[in-house]
This record gives structure tokens, C-alpha cells and sequence, in this order.
């Protein structure tokens, strides 16, 4: 029976002790810096102190207490970011209103979710954790900080980050609601209807609470979490990601929010959006795009890898994003497919999965760029993050080290039944399809009938 | 030719007809010839750690009136000896559904626009009372009495919000006799809207539900406000419009009742929190199976819970003795190495481990806790007390949890929960210590009434009393080949047992070295004996079952209780 007691509890002290401290202090040496916003250092050093860059240079020395990562042959560059993710969550749709404004990603977090970890290990370190796209105004979303190894769901929240919320055009609130509920919207234009209705009874809640307010004599208005979030919509506190794909929809979108004097707002996946890009230059709106992706179901036929790149050139700010679990292990090779397809420079295609997606989620005061004073979130790759060679080596958020390739088990879930088969940690066959899960019953209720007709093999 | 009709009848009648008559039913309680009770010469278990060796009790309409030393008898009290019987206080169900029928599952009809339901469709039912739902004659309510539960703290079946709980005693003839204390909590969970026929109405899962409990108590707020405004005034104020939902949420509200949620997963608990910090209510955790995750925000809370009395099945995994070999059958997968099998069980191990140990270390945190027996088998309780008191809980501290602590929680520690003078007849007669598997429970009184189970045929095989020498120690003498799950691996080992001079010896044998155990000792069916490895003390508590054990070693340089498996391989003859 050998028992090495002492190395066992050593083990898991070491364990608990790693993910107590949130903020890192920490030396990065001779790297390869890729500020991503202020150019390319070679051989220089990063210091981060309490989670935030403190000194970018050369020769800097580490304070006591600091641990020191060798990046000598290395590329330093920001932390990935991706505005389009459904890891990390228990719920992605509440698929049974065509507005949902009410509904909080914050409130279904799931810090268990191997999925992080994954992410991390392609050197992502903030994600966008969105509400699906059944209804037309889904709910609102949650920037997350991949702090892996957290149990508390609060502890993965970007705080400070600001609020935004999903809304969705064309074909999947049409199928979910009119196909599916028989209610609207089962149109464009009735899509279109929706988004006014909910805003114009926000606008109403909103002015009524303002008149109730000045006297405060008799009954308030009746309470309602739903326009009171469409109310702050309308004031501008909430930034709209919008899941579109056709020219005529994002054009449509503009056009309601240019009624409404809104104006932040982000087109997801946004395919068609390169026919349109000038009209999105001049209305300040940005994209979020796949860089290659397309042709899944009738409304995503007209699409180009060029799309991204025309966005651009056209003064669009632009990212790529994953809208998948497996995506989100690559962006670095998935923005290096605008150079082959648009030619753009490092700093271009890397700003679409930095500093780009940082400004569409409104963070880019802390993150997307490796400067001084911002959030310690860095990827550490062998090669340059854009070559194909690329492997990510080391991920850290707030100064902490989350992911090591050089300390790396197979089996890094924080949470298994303690009754049900043992389960290999393998890659889901299925990573692509959040995007309009807990819509599944109505592919079971009508397999044979109404679900064949209207579901097609993809669901984005 | 009469007298052999007479003995034929008198045959009939002792054979068939009379055993009929004599056996007590345990379903009703006796015919209530007097309400008074005198127990004479019991062992007296009166609250955790406090224990008559030897005493009497009277009981008078329901109450305990004296308690150990009696002086004055009522001329009517009817005697009940308590030679070999020890007394507890009745058990306490933190939260469940006893005496509730489950109702039919049938769907609903469709409606026009599933994203709107009311309040009710929605399943937020605060205005719902569990009162019409108990129905004193259900199953439920012996099977449970049966185990030593005399009370129940009870709510409907439902969604979300589906009523307002009581504090039920298991007995009595309709819901006003049974309810000790109506309105105890409002009861939450998250469980979505009930699904129309082809369709899943709002909220569907836990996005909807948050955010519709927020709505609910939001407006329920805002109309708690303008009411209490316009009552103090009415002239020149429109009248408010009452919601019943919204009303049945104002003592919520007001910190007059606590929302008591349920939930298995501590990420689902959270979430119920967060629910109560947002809202300004007050709430009560119950269901946890995980609740060690949550420490700290209970503790700050200074929250009672009541855990989950349903524990998990030992995995298979982790029973199956030779665990290295039977990896390479595992392989289904290229990522999936026998190497990689084995972290995985041990990962698996770990958290069976931490389960079967949430009430140990609610227990050291000193977090009030009870149980809720909502999701567990009555035929899985005994069983798993014995795995809580093999996994770092006390009898004491387990008895405290079922008796003095929800009295404490549901707030009626002056009237259950020990037995004292004053508090009301509650009783569990056992015929041993009452969480040891063998020993049954005989009667168990609610509030004065006594319910009677038949002993029940020991089983075969199992009775070691009596004899001596080696016919003793019969069960353990031999060679047992037994394996340890330890957070680095399954380690193997071999344990001999021999008398001498009517004492058993024991002796440890591993890889690398062989030790001499002390204190080897054998009650009933449970073997207990203390050795060294590795430089540690331990000491294993060893469940006897025919020619396996199981059971757990204590080792004191990791501080934990690691589970152990054995058969044994050799016998004398």
C-alpha cells in the first residue's frame, strides 16, 4: 500500500492555492511584444503587477515575489477576444417570447464548463457569452474573463463591462415563432414589426415612469422588467449585437435604431454585410464576422471570405468570431485568413480578434492591446500567431497563468457526477449548434411533420 | 359429533381467524382508550449527548409532562415497558412532499402565445397553501413515521413557485389535525413552465425563470408600495388593484417569511441567492448535495440549510477491486488512455467522496443544517445514515440534524426536537441505537398517538450474538485481500485476522511492509482496528457482509476517510 500521503496533500494545497489569487504579478521576458495598437517590440519585456501591465521595455527587472515566464523565441501578444460565444453558460435560449429583453446570460453562468479551458488553450481570454438567436430580442449577454478554475459563476463577469444584448433578423425568429408558435414574427417585415412594437412600448414605459416620477401622486406605472430594459436600450446604456446575415436586414436594423436616435450597435455573423459596408461606415455601426463560413442554410448563401477585408477598407470595424466552442481554440488562424483573402497586415488581422472586438463589446479602455495601465490578459504563441504553425503556450488572465501547455493533464474539469460512468474529456462532435439550443423541442414535438419542413441541418 | 364441530371451530379460530385480530396494525394508531402514557424503564436519548441510562416518561394529551424520575402517574395513563427499548426524539424532514399525492402529468392545452402566460401558467403560485393538498391517508405518511420522521416540513408539488409549505406531524385524520404550523416558508425551485401540447410555454429554463421570479417580485414590490401608501390615506388616491400573487408575496416581502429554494447544485443555490440579494428577501437553502462549494456564502449568511438526505451510489468504478486491470477495457476513445481512465476514476472518487462528506463539513464549518428527505427512497435512509456516520458525522451530530436542529431552523424549537418536559410526545422506541441498521424501530408516537411495526424476521446468516471464542469471531477470522482509494491511486493490501486467548489479532500487510493492528474489534457485523502505514495512523471502520467488507480508513496524515473494499480469500476451517 503505498501511500505518499505527504505529496498527495502537497497536490492539492498547490492546487487551491493557484486559483485563490485572482491578480497576478508576473515578468514576461525577451518576447516578441505584439501590442497590436502601438507595433512590435522585439526583445523586450512585460511587466504586470496586481493583473495590469506596469512596464513594457527592455531589461526590467522582476521585485521579489514576482515569477518570471521565459519568452525568449516567443510571440507575446494580447489576450484573444471573441464577441460571439455560447461557452460557459447553462441556457442560450429562452425561445418561447419573440422579446425577450428581460432574460440575463449573467444569470445562467457556468464556470464549470471545460469549454473555458479549451479556450484558453488557444489563447482566448475574454468572450462574449451570448444569448442565442430565436427571438428577435433575446436576452442580454455577459462578457466573461476566462478565470478557469473559479467555481463561483459571479467570479467569471468582466466587471465593469458594460451591458449588451442580443438581437436576431431573418430566418431563425421567423421558423422558432411564426413557423414554429404561430405568433410573429414569420416575416422580414414582421421581424422588423417586432423590434418597433418592443420599442415603442419601451419608449411608452419609459415616458410614463418620467411623468409618474415628476408628481408621484396615485398608482406607478405597472412594472415591467421587459421594457424597462428596452428602456435603457433607447437611452444608450445597452449595445446591441445583432445576428443578421442579408444586406436588406442590416439596413433595416439601421434604419430602426436611426428612428429610435440609437446609436451603438454590432451585426453578427453579418455576411451580407460587405454589399452594405459603406452604409455601416457612416452609421458608426461595426461587424463581427466569420472569416469563411457560410452557405448553411438559404439566407447565408451570398457570402465571401473577402468579407471582413471590404469591411475594413471601408472604415468598418471589424472582427472575427467564433459562435463556437471549437472555433474559439483557433482565432488566430481564422483571422489569418483575411491576409490570404483581403491582404491585410499583422496588425489589421490581429486587431479583428484584440483590440476590434474589445471596442464592439466597449472595453477596449482595458483590453484588446498590450499597453500600460491595461488588463493583464496575454497569449503566448511558438511562432507568429498568424502562421500556421502557430500553437498557443501559455494564457493569462489578470496577470494569473490559467493555461500552461507545459502543465497541461488530460483532465482538467473541475466538476464530475460522483455516481455516473466515468466520461473521457473529449471535444463535443457537436460545437457548432448553441446558437439555437433550447429550441430543440420543436424539432422533437414535430419530427415528422412541421420540423422537417422548417429545420434544415444548421441552426446558427 | 359436537365436540369435534367445537374443536374444529376452536382450530379454525387459533389458526386463522385469531392471528388476524391480534396483530397490531401498524397503518392506525390505537384506539385511543386514554391519551395518557406512562413509559417505564427506558433507555431515555432525550436530545444529542444527554442520555437517562434508565427512566420513565409520562405523556398527557400529547404533551411530555414528566421525564425521568416520575412522582405522580395519571390513574388512566396507559403503561407501556420500556425494558429494551431506547427512546429518541421524533425526526424532523426539513423539506418535502410527504402526505402530498404526486398529481397526474397530463399536458396542458395549448395557449396562444406561449411567451406570455399568467402568473399560474407561468408557474408562479405563491398564493397556493400545501393545506389543500395533504391527505392524511397517503403512503407516504406511515413510510416515513415508520423510519422515526413525526414531522415534515412540506410544500406542493408545482414549478418555479408552487405554494406556501407547512410544518405537517405524520398522523392525524385530515390537514387541520396534521398542521403544526401552516405557512411556514414559500417555496421556490427552478423548474420552467409546464410544457402546452406541442409547445414550451415561458419561462422555459432557467433564463426565463430568473427573470420571471424578477418580474414577480418586482411588481409584487411596487404594489406593496402603493398599497401601503394609499392605506394610510385613500381620500384623493385611486384605488389599488390586488393581485393575489402579488399579495401572497408580500410577507416575503416584508421579512415576515422566508423563500425556502431548492436546489441539488450549488451553482442552481447561487443562483437562488442571487435571486434574494437583488429582491431584499430572505431565503433558506434546501436539497444541497454539493453545498461544500458554497461555504463561505452560506456561512456569511449566517444561513441554515437543509441538505440533500439522498446520497450517491458508491460508483461501480470504484467498488471493482482491481482497478488497474480493468482499465484497458475502458478504452473507447484515442484521447482515452488506461493511464487517463485511471485519473478519471480517481477524479470520480473525489467527488463521491465530497458528497457522501457535505454533512461533515457543514458540520466543522458550524453551519446550522438539517435534512431534506424531498428526493431520497424511504428504503435508502438507514442505509445512508450509516454512510453519514461513516463519513465524519457523529450519532450525536447526525441526531442533532433530524431532530434539535430543524425544530431550530422552522423556528418550533420550544415545542419539538428533544424530549423534555413541555415539548410534545414525539418519540421514536427503538430497540438499539437507532441508526444501526439491525436495530428497528418498534413504535413511534406523533403528538400522543402510538403506531406499532411488527419486528421484522431477522435475516439469514447475520446473527453473530452469543457463543464464544472463535465461533465470535467467526465472520472475520481468515485472510481478506482489500483495496484503498487513495486521491493517488488504488492501493492494495492484504489484512489476517487470528484469535488468541479469545481476543482477536490482526496484522496489515502492503508492498513494502507488514504491521501489527491494535484495538481489533468486532460488534455486530462492524470491525474496527487501528495500525500504521506509511508513517500515518489509521484506522479502518469495516462493514462485515458474509465474505466482503467495505467500508473506510481513517488516515490521519491526510485527514480524510478513504473508502475500502475487500473479499476474503481465506478462511480456517
Amino acid at each position: 500500500m503505498k501511500l505518499n500521503f505527504l505529496l498527495i496533500a502537497l497536490f492539492f494545497w498547490s492546487f487551491e492555492a493557484s486559483h485563490a489569487q485572482d491578480k497576478g504579478n508576473l515578468l514576461i521576458r525577451n518576447g516578441t511584444i505584439l501590442t497590436v495598437t502601438k507595433g512590435t517590440l522585439e526583445g523586450s519585456d512585460l511587466l504586470i503587477t496586481n493583473g495590469k501591465i506596469a512596464k513594457i521595455g527592455k531589461n526590467l527587472t522582476a521585485p521579489t515575489g514576482y515569477q518570471t515566464i521565459d519568452a525568449s523565441g516567443r510571440y507575446v501578444m494580447p489576450g484573444i477576444i471573441d464577441a460571439h460565444s455560447h461557452i460557459a453558460v447553462d441556457a442560450v435560449n429562452e425561445a418561447t417570447s419573440p422579446v425577450t429583453a428581460e432574460v440575463q446570460i449573467r444569470d445562467v453562468l457556468n464556470p464549470l464548463d471545460i469549454s473555458i479551458y479549451r479556450a484558453l488553450a488557444g489563447g482566448t481570454t475574454i468572450s462574449h457569452a451570448m444569448h442565442g438567436s430565436a427571438n428577435a430580442i433575446g436576452g442580454q449577454c455577459q462578457t466573461i474573463k476566462h478565470r478557469y478554475g473559479v467555481k463561483l459563476p459571479e467570479a467569471l463577469v468582466m466587471e465593469g463591462a458594460p451591458r449588451t444584448i442580443k438581437f436576431a433578423l431573418g430566418e431563425n425568429p421567423t421558423r422558432v415563432h411564426g413557423r414554429g408558435s404561430g405568433v410573429n414574427p414569420s416575416t422580414r417585415m414582421g421581424v422588423e414589426y417586432v423590434i418597433r412594437d418592443a420599442f415603442e412600448r419601451g419608449k411608452r414605459y419609459m415616458n410614463e415612469w418620467e411623468a409618474y416620477k415628476k408628481n408621484q401622486i396615485g398608482p406607478p406605472p405597472a412594472y415591467n422588467l421587459r421594457s424597462e430594459v428596452i428602456a435603457d436600450i433607447l437611452k444608450g446604456n445597452i449595445l446591441i449585437h445583432a445576428h443578421s446575415y442579408r444586406a436588406d436586414e442590416i439596413l433595416m436594423l439601421m434604419q430602426v435604431l436611426k428612428d429610435y436616435g440609437v446609436k451603438k450597435v454590432t451585426f453578427q455573423h453579418a455576411n451580407e454585410a460587405f454589399k452594405v459596408a459603406p452604409e455601416l461606415a457612416a452609421f458608426g455601426a461595426t461587424a463581427s464576422v466569420f472569416a469563411d463560413w457560410w452557405a448553411y442554410k438559404m439566407e447565408v448563401y451570398y457570402s465571401t471570405a473577402y468579407n471582413a477585408s471590404i469591411l475594413t477598407k471601408n472604415g468598418v470595424r471589424t472582427s472575427i468570431n467564433s459562435d463556437s466552442a471549437d472555433f474559439i481554440r483557433h482565432l488566430n488562424l481564422e483571422a489569418a485568413k483575411t491576409q490570404k483573402y483581403g491582404g491585410m497586415s499583422d496588425d489589421e488581422a490581429l486587431a479583428m480578434i484584440t483590440i476590434n472586438p474589445a471596442a464592439q463589446l466597449g472595453i477596449e479602455q482595458r483590453t484588446g492591446s498590450i499597453e500600460v495601465g491595461k488588463d493583464a490578459d496575454i497569449a503566448i504563441f511558438n511562432v507568429h500567431p498568424l502562421s500556421i504553425y502557430a500553437i498557443n503556450q501559455m494564457t493569462i488572465v489578470d496577470g494569473v497563468v490559467r493555461f500552461d501547455r507545459e502543465a497541461d493533464p488530460d483532465d482538467m474539469r473541475l466538476s464530475v457526477r460522483p455516481d455516473g460512468p466515468v466520461e473521457a474529456a473529449e471535444l463535443s462532435t457537436e460545437s457548432h449548434d448553441r446558437c439555437m439550443q433550447g429550441v430543440d423541442w420543436l424539432m422533437e414535438e414535430s419530427a415528422t411533420t412541421l420540423g422537417a419542413k422548417i429545420f434544415h441541418q444548421h441552426k446558427y | 359429533m359436537q365436540l369435534r364441530c367445537l374443536s374444529w371451530y376452536c382450530f379454525v379460530w387459533l389458526t386463522i381467524v385469531a392471528p388476524v385480530f391480534s396483530q397490531p396494525s401498524p397503518e392506525k394508531p390505537l384506539a385511543p382508550v386514554s391519551k395518557n402514557w406512562h413509559i417505564v424503564n427506558a433507555r431515555i436519548v432525550q436530545s444529542p449527548g444527554k442520555t437517562i441510562e434508565k427512566g420513565s416518561v409520562v405523556i398527557e394529551n400529547g404533551l411530555i409532562t414528566q421525564v425521568g424520575t416520575v412522582t405522580n402517574v395519571p390513574y388512566d395513563a396507559i403503561e407501556i415497558k420500556g425494558d429494551s427499548l431506547t427512546l429518541y426524539p421524533g425526526f424532523i424532514d426539513g423539506l418535502s412532499h410527504i402526505a402530498i399525492p404526486r398529481p397526474k402529468e397530463e399536458p396542458l392545452p395549448r395557449i396562444p402565445r406561449p411567451g406570455e402566460p399568467d402568473y399560474s401558467r407561468g408557474g408562479i403560485q405563491p398564493d397556493v397553501d400545501v393545506r389543500s393538498f395533504l391527505k392524511a391517508d397517503d403512503p407516504s405518511v406511515d413510510e416515513w413515521r415508520k423510519l422515526g420522521f413525526t414531522a415534515a416540513h412540506v410544500a406542493p408539488f408545482g414549478r418555479m413557485i408552487p405554494g406556501k409549505t407547512a410544518l405537517i406531524f405524520l398522523s392525524g385524520q385530515n390537514a387541520n389535525q396534521m398542521i403544526f404550523q401552516p405557512q411556514v416558508a414559500v417555496m421556490g425551485q427552478l423548474l420552467g413552465a409546464a410544457r402546452g401540447q406541442g409547445q414550451q410555454v415561458y419561462p422555459s429554463n432557467d433564463l426565463g425563470i430568473l427573470a420571471f421570479w424578477r418580474q414577480a417580485f418586482g411588481a409584487a414590490k411596487q404594489s406593496l408600495f402603493y398599497e401601503s401608501t394609499y392605506h394610510k390615506n385613500p381620500s384623493g388616491l385611486q384605488r389599488p388593484v390586488t393581485d393575489p400573487i402579488h399579495t401572497a408575496l408580500f410577507p416575503v416581502l416584508k421579512g415576515e417569511k422566508q423563500v425556502v429554494f431548492f436546489a441539488n447544485d450549488y451553482i442552481d443555490a447561487l443562483r437562488g441567492l442571487r435571486l434574494a440579494d437583488d429582491l431584499g428577501y430572505k431565503t433558506l437553502l434546501a436539497g444541497l448535495k454539493n453545498g461544500y462549494e458554497i461555504l463561505p456564502q452560506i456561512k456569511s449568511r449566517s444561513m441554515p440549510v437543509f441538505l440533500s438526505l439522498e446520497l450517491p451510489e458508491m460508483p461501480k468504478e470504484i467498488k471493482e477491486k482491481t482497478l488497474a486491470a480493468s482499465t484497458n477495457e475502458r478504452i473507447d476513445s484515442p484521447t482515452k488512455t488506461p493511464a487517463e481512465t485511471s485519473r478519471l476514476i480517481q477524479t470520480q472518487k473525489q467527488s463521491y467522496l465530497q458528497h457522501i462528506r457535505q454533512a461533515a463539513v457543514f458540520q466543522e464549518s458550524g453551519i446550522l443544517f438539517g435534512f431534506s428527505t424531498k428526493e431520497v427512497k424511504p428504503a435508502n435512509i438507514r442505509k445512508n445514515f450509516g454512510t453519514l456516520l461513516q463519513n465524519g458525522l457523529n450519532e450525536s451530530q447526525l441526531l442533532a440534524s433530524l431532530t434539535t436542529n430543524p425544530a431550530k431552523i422552522l423556528g418550533v424549537e420550544t415545542q419539538l426536537g428533544s424530549i423534555e418536559k413541555g415539548k410534545i410526545a414525539n418519540l421514536i422506541f427503538s430497540e438499539g441505537p437507532v441508526f444501526d441498521e439491525k436495530s428497528q424501530i418498534r413504535m413511534v408516537m406523533v403528538e400522543g398517538s402510538l403506531f406499532k411495526y411488527p419486528r421484522n424476521a431477522p435475516k439469514k446468516g447475520t446473527n453473530t450474538e452469543g457463543g464464544n471464542g472463535s465461533d465470535t469471531f467467526s465472520a472475520v477470522l481468515g485472510t481478506w485481500t482489500i483495496s484503498v482509494v487513495t486521491p493517488g491511486g488504488t492501493q492494495e493490501g492484504t489484512l489476517v485476522f487470528s484469535t488468541s486467548a479469545g481476543t482477536l489479532q490482526g496484522s496489515l500487510k502492503t508492498n513494502d511492509e507488514n504491521s501489527t493492528l491494535q484495538d481489533v474489534k468486532l460488534e455486530g457485523q462492524t470491525l474496527t482496528c487501528k495500525g500504521n502505514a506509511q508513517n500515518s495512523d489509521i484506522v479502518f471502520t469495516l462493514k462485515l457482509d458474509g465474505e466482503t467488507l467495505s467500508g473506510t480508513v481513517y488516515v490521519t496524515a491526510l485527514q480524510s476517510d478513504l473508502p475500502v473494499t475487500g473479499t476474503r480469500t481465506t478462511k480456517p476451517n
